[in-house]
């Protein structure tokens, strides 16, 4: 294994070269710098660490990632762009071109006095309350986290929305990460999301790539403030030998309802965390996910509930398909705080193997420190029905479309809790 | 319309199926009776398809084309029905969108257009009328959660959108009310008609009193030990197997006995 140590003065260097050549604002910088001392002090884990146990680390430390450079010309790719956008629904765009805003492609119109939606980078001192001084990143378990840490010093853009309180959206918000190019890049999109009291947003992530091999490293932060309804989505579509670690994570409020849904089915090796904190009382979250593998892809999923204060709930639900020799890991946490009574949390994790060289790894951890909760997990591995693929071809549906209903049966339930209709449909044909 | 020569079929080392021979002509209604585990589904299952058990000699003739070489989306295609005595639940999976890609799917096979949404539900609503099909069921999952006897229904209503030249019906009549019998035997008899060929494997003689068999086959070890015309059900209702069981082991004996 190419050693983590190498990577690190790797990326020492990109991290130098960052902080020469860019004139960027002080908030920026100090988040950069303390990205890259946080990461030097704890440096990055091997798989002789238990959460990283199955993940192929070495795949991304035997490369030289570089950042990229500010991509010209990016008007030109105006009908690129128009390929990922979401069928005829209109959505407020904000769209990055290696990492970076591009005015140019983006399309948001959704504005008010104090509704802000942009690049991060954009973002001056004077423009009120810095983003990242109360940033979430402090979290703890964040802080543990080496690939948060270097999305942390190499960050040069990502989205920032604020919604003010009593506001519905309309229309969701699409926020699109193209890597394009021929260079070998790494990209680290850290968007930030704060969602006043009283509020209703859908918010979509998607990521996707026309070059050969890349890093993506993505963090996604999302503070939902109380009795606000928030659905997010994640798609992540990289290109087929890209790499991919992304985490997201949520802070809820009071009465706060928050749906997610994260669709992995790019790059060849892909971390997706998700992280929810039940921050206060009758919050509710539903944390939901689809693993697609075929090929050689690796998906590595790891999820954390924490329940820290009474009356909350959530559900979970998390399905993997998995062809050819593809693997996948489903560890889901469920962390019920002393102070967290009447918990009811419910997880499951459904993987169907269309192959028998595909894998998978599946682990429930419950951590339960209160004693009158609700709490249940459950994990099924199963083939694609002979039964069931036998009735259906013996009523005339041919082999493909037979084989293609009974996958879409399997992932509807997570499919069709999608708000975004047009999300649903190129959800179901990635099947 | 179908030839069945010489079958043999075994699943892993069990031989089931040993050297059956049957022909059904067009407008025929053929029963096929035995005790548990003769077979009877197996040669079922195996007409429609069913990869699970292989065939190692014997031919089957359908509409003078070699059905064995047929995968089964091709044999619905060319007119094979075969009602499951065990219909499979399929979550997920709506009854409409199901029986709207299996009729589109013998279309598409037979060169027709497919029909849209339209002519799909003008189509089943008649036969729905006739079968006492309730809307809410067909907007459920495919059998999932569905009664014994509304499976069977169920299976009868495929039958009817589908509509086959060759239609086998498994254990239909099984756990069905009084009522629900009558119902799919109305069904079936009004499926029949001088092109089309049925095969009922059933236990009972109160299916047949409604859909006059032209023959009865009783299935035995995997062979057909005995035929006759409908009054052999009756004598088979009296009598039971064990007359037939005894010719034929003792006939099975001898010839064992001669090799
Ligand atoms: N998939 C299978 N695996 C193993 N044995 C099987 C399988 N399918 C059928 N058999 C065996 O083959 C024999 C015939 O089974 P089959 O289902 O054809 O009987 P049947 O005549 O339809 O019986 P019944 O009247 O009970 O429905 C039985 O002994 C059964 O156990
Ligand atoms: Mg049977």
């Amino acid at each position: 294994m190419k050693s983590s140590r190498e990577f690190i003065d790797h990326i020492q260097n990109e991290y130098d070269k960052l902080y020469k050549s860019n004139s960027a604002p002080e908030w920026l910088t100090n988040v950069r710098a303390n990205g890259i001392a946080k990461l030097k002090e704890i440096g990055f884990p091997s798989n002789r660490n238990e959460e990283w146990r199955f993940f192929n680390l070495s795949s991304i430390y035997g490369n030289k990632f570089a950042i990229p450079g500010t991509t010209s010309n990016v008007s030109a790719m105006n009908s690129q762009i128009d390929n990922y956008k979401l069928n005829n629904t209109d959505a407020d765009m904000l769209v990055f071109i290696n990492g970076r805003m591009s005015e140019d492609l983006s399309d948001f119109k959704t504005g008010g006095k104090e509704l802000k939606m942009g690049s991060l980078s954009s973002l001056s001192a004077k423009e009120g309350p810095l983003p990242f001084d109360n940033t979430l990143i402090k979290h703890a378990e964040l802080e543990k986290n080496a690939f948060t840490a270097l999305n942390s010093a190499l960050l040069t853009d990502g989205a920032y929305i604020r919604i003010p309180d009593n506001t519905t959206l309309t229309k969701p918000i699409h926020i699109l990460y193209l890597t394009t190019g021929t260079d070998k890049v790494t990209v680290s999109p850290h968007n930030l999301v704060t969602i006043g009291e009283n509020c209703h947003a859908t918010i979509l992530e998607s990521y996707v790539g026309d070059c050969a091999d890349y890093f993506s490293n993505s963090v996604t932060e999302i503070m939902v403030d109380k009795n606000s309804i928030v659905n997010h989505y994640k798609l992540q579509k990289e290109s087929d030998s890209a790499h991919h670690v992304g985490t997201v994570y949520a802070y809820q409020h009071q009465g706060s309802q928050f749906t997610s849904c994260t669709i992995a089915c790019g790059s060849r090796v892909n971390r997706n965390n998700v992280h929810v904190f039940l921050g206060d009382e009758n919050t509710e979250c539903t944390l939901n996910g689809l693993y697609l593998g075929k090929g050689n892809q690796q998906i590595d999923n790891r999820t954390r509930i924490d329940h820290a204060k009474p009356n909350c709930r959530s559900w979970e639900v998390f399905k993997g398909i998995l062809d050819d020799k593809s693997s996948g890991v489903f560890n889901g946490k469920i962390y019920v705080h002393q102070d967290a009574q009447k918990t009811d949390a419910k997880q499951t994790n459904r993987v169907l193997l269309l192959s028998d060289d595909a894998k998978i790894n599946t682990k429930p951890e419950l951590e339960i420190f209160a004693d009158d909760v609700k709490c249940t997990h459950g994990a099924t591995i199963g083939q694609l029905d002979d039964e069931a693929m036998f009735y259906l071809r013996s009523r005339g549906i041919d082999y493909k479309s037979a084989y293609a209903m009974l996958t879409k049966a399997f992932a509807a339930d997570v499919i069709d809790g999608i708000t975004i209709e047009s999300l649903k449909e190129e959800v179901y044909k990635l099947l | 319309m179908l030839e069945i020569k010489n079958l043999w079929a075994r699943i892993e080392d069990k031989e089931i199926l040993r050297g059956i021979n049957l022909t059904i002509n067009k407008g025929e209604v053929h029963a096929i009776m035995g005790p548990n585990g003769s077979g009877k589904s197996t040669l079922a299952q195996i007409l429609a398809g069913r990869e699970t058990y292989e065939v190692t000699e014997g031919s089957i003739n359908f509409k003078g084309n070699d059905l064995l070489d047929m995968d089964p989306e091709i044999r619905a295609g060319e007119g094979i029905f075969m009602a499951f005595q065990y219909p499979v639940e399929i979550p997920g999976v709506s009854c409409t969108y199901f029986l709207k890609s299996a009729l589109n799917g013998i279309r598409d096979h037979k060169g027709q257009p497919p029909l849209d949404a339209m002519e799909f539900l003008s189509t089943i609503r008649e036969k729905m009328d006739i079968l006492g099909i309730d809307q809410s069921l067909i907007n459920r999952a495919v059998n999932e959660g569905f009664s014994g006897g509304e499976k069977k229904r169920n299976e009868i209503f495929q039958m009817q959108v589908l509509n086959p030249d060759l239609a086998i019906l498994d254990e239909t009549d099984s756990g069905l009310d009084i009522d629900a019998l009558k119902v799919v035997a109305s069904g079936v008899t009004q499926f029949k008609n001088p092109e089309k060929s049925v095969i009922v494997v059933t236990h009972y003689q109160r299916l047949l009193d409604y859909i006059t068999p032209d023959f009865i086959h009783v299935l035995y070890n995997g062979k057909i030990v005995k035929s006759g015309g409908k009054e052999l059900a009756h004598k088979l209702e009296d009598e039971g197997y064990d007359r037939i069981k005894n010719e034929a082991d003792s006939l099975q004996s001898a010839e064992e006995s001669t090799v």
